[in-house]
């Protein structure tokens, strides 16, 4: 009797050992999807029980986005027609956005706003026709900037200004992505467009170490690594996209909507964190324009956590992340906001 | 008197102990080290187990602009692009898993895949 017993617990084992197996190779399972749209790379990793044809949606969803909705450059998206229109009907998607833009612009004094085209353009910025205008033309440019409207569907911009979304695009592309794997049994995701990064865990426990673009280093260089549950994550730095004019100045792309130029606020780099990828990207924006101290307000207004790295080398965190960062290159140092 | 267990099932038990810690082992073992993986517009070209290599040698990707990979033992780096702002070179040599180099005018990602080691990142931002 003992030996059957004995010979029962031992084919339970053995049955919990190959079914765990089992499960772990079958949940485990790592899919990771690379592809180019949005003028960038995007790289989605997807682990769980997720078909393949999740990530053929995905891929399908970004190019659509870029297409057909946001890309300024591509003719049938459908800022580009408002643009060309100087005004029009656009999709319920692309008004609810651009309504979320239009009350971040309001919030933040406009130091985010969305009809920059036009000073973009201008500057040409990562182009081939990539220049320092000068002082009446940048004028000419912010003349007809922060008038564009939204109400319902119905959008207009000024003659001499365009929509330029290309700021928010990726954290756009990051919300639609959680909203299709939010669908799906995935245990965890981990979407990068770009720089703007969605994290997500079933498991509420589950943390990500995410490391921040170390601004004076090379491209697979950290300053920081944050530890982070699910959320997105965007930074806006002012060594991404320069251009280094005749006079051996270097300008970079974000520009200060009250002026024209290049902003300059004493930062290198803003990491922005929430449960939105259209607000960490726009948050990003208007934080590197308004600089640290003045971020604080807006940061709260939206409930977001943010980093900062400073020209003096500080690396300043808002919102609560006590302990959750951790400094990875030995020349800057600590500051944690007192809240 | 009759036995409950018979040897051969002794014998099949442990095969099948042996052969549940085997597929373990090659789980976890699989997973040490990191394995460049090259890709152009999204598609995958190649595939290097970088513990693997025991002399530098290049690859030349037929891209436009041309690009030229310099693998190493333990590490791999774009070496050479005909691009304009060569943002995939300054990337320099990929040694941890998630490293990565773009160049978007060749359309050219190479990542390295493998187990985050405890310092490493799961993702970057930038």
């Amino acid at each position: 009797m003992k030996k059957k017993l004995l010979f029962a617990a031992l084919a339970l084992l053995l049955a919990a050992v190959v079914g765990l197996i089992g499960y772990d190779a079958l949940t485990g399972r790592t899919q990771t999807t690379d592809f180019f749209a949005m003028d960038t790379t995007v790289s989605v990793r997807l682990t769980g029980c997720v078909k393949p044809e999740t990530a053929e949606q995905i891929k399908a969803m970004v190019r659509h986005l870029d297409t057909d909705l946001l890309s300024r450059t591509s003719e049938g998206s459908e800022i580009a027609a408002v643009n060309r229109a100087h005004g029009g009907t656009v999709g319920e998607q692309t008004a609810a956005w651009l309504q979320t833009l239009k009350e971040l612009e309001e919030i933040s004094g406009h130091a985010f706003t969305a009809d920059l085209g036009a000073l973009t353009g201008l500057w040409g910025i990562g182009t081939e026709n990539e220049r320092v205008p000068d002082r009446d033309e940048i004028q000419a440019a912010l003349a007809h900037t922060k008038k564009w409207s939204i109400n319902g569907r119905t959008v207009t911009v000024e003659n001499g200004a365009a929509l330029d979304l290309g700021a928010v695009g990726k954290g756009i592309a990051c919300d639609e992505i959680n909203a299709i794997v939010r669908q799906t049994k995935a245990k965890k995701v981990i979407a990068a467009v770009g720089g703007s990064v969605l994290l997500y865990a079933k498991n509420p426990k589950e943390t990500f170490r995410v490391g921040i673009r170390d601004p004076r280093g090379e491209a697979n260089d950290y300053a920081a690594v944050l530890t982070v549950g699910s959320c997105c994550i965007s930074t806006s730095g002012s060594y991404e996209r320069v251009f280094t004019a005749p006079d051996g100045k270097t300008y970079h792309h974000i520009f200060d909507p009250s002026n024209g130029f290049p902003a300059q606020s004493g930062l290198l780099s803003v990491t922005v964190l929430c449960d939105s990828g259209l607000l960490s990207d726009a948050l990003s924006t208007a934080c590197f324009v308004l600089g640290c101290e003045k971020s604080e307000e807006l940061l709260k207004a939206y409930d977001a956590k943010a980093v900062f790295i400073t020209e003096e080398n500080k690396i300043i965190t808002a919102g609560d992340l006590a302990g959750r960062l951790e400094i990875t290159a030995d020349q800057y140092t600590l500051v944690e906001e007192s809240q | 008197m009759k036995m409950l267990i018979k040897p051969l099932d002794l014998v099949l038990i442990a095969a099948l102990l042996l052969a549940g810690g085997g597929l373990w082992l090659a789980r976890s073992r699989a997973q040490a080290g990191v394995t460049a993986v090259v890709l152009v517009g999204g598609e995958e070209v190649r595939r290097i187990d970088l513990t693997k290599v025991e002399a530098p040698y290049e690859i030349e990707l037929n891209t436009t602009p041309a690009v030229t990979l310099t693998v190493e033992p333990g590490a791999v780096s774009v070496s050479k692009a005909a691009c304009r702002d060569k943002l995939c070179v300054k990337a320099g040599r990929l040694t941890k898993a998630n490293d990565s180099a773009v160049c978007l005018p060749a359309r050219v990602t190479v990542r390295l895949i493998g187990k985050t080691d405890p310092g490493g990142v799961d993702a970057a931002v930038y």
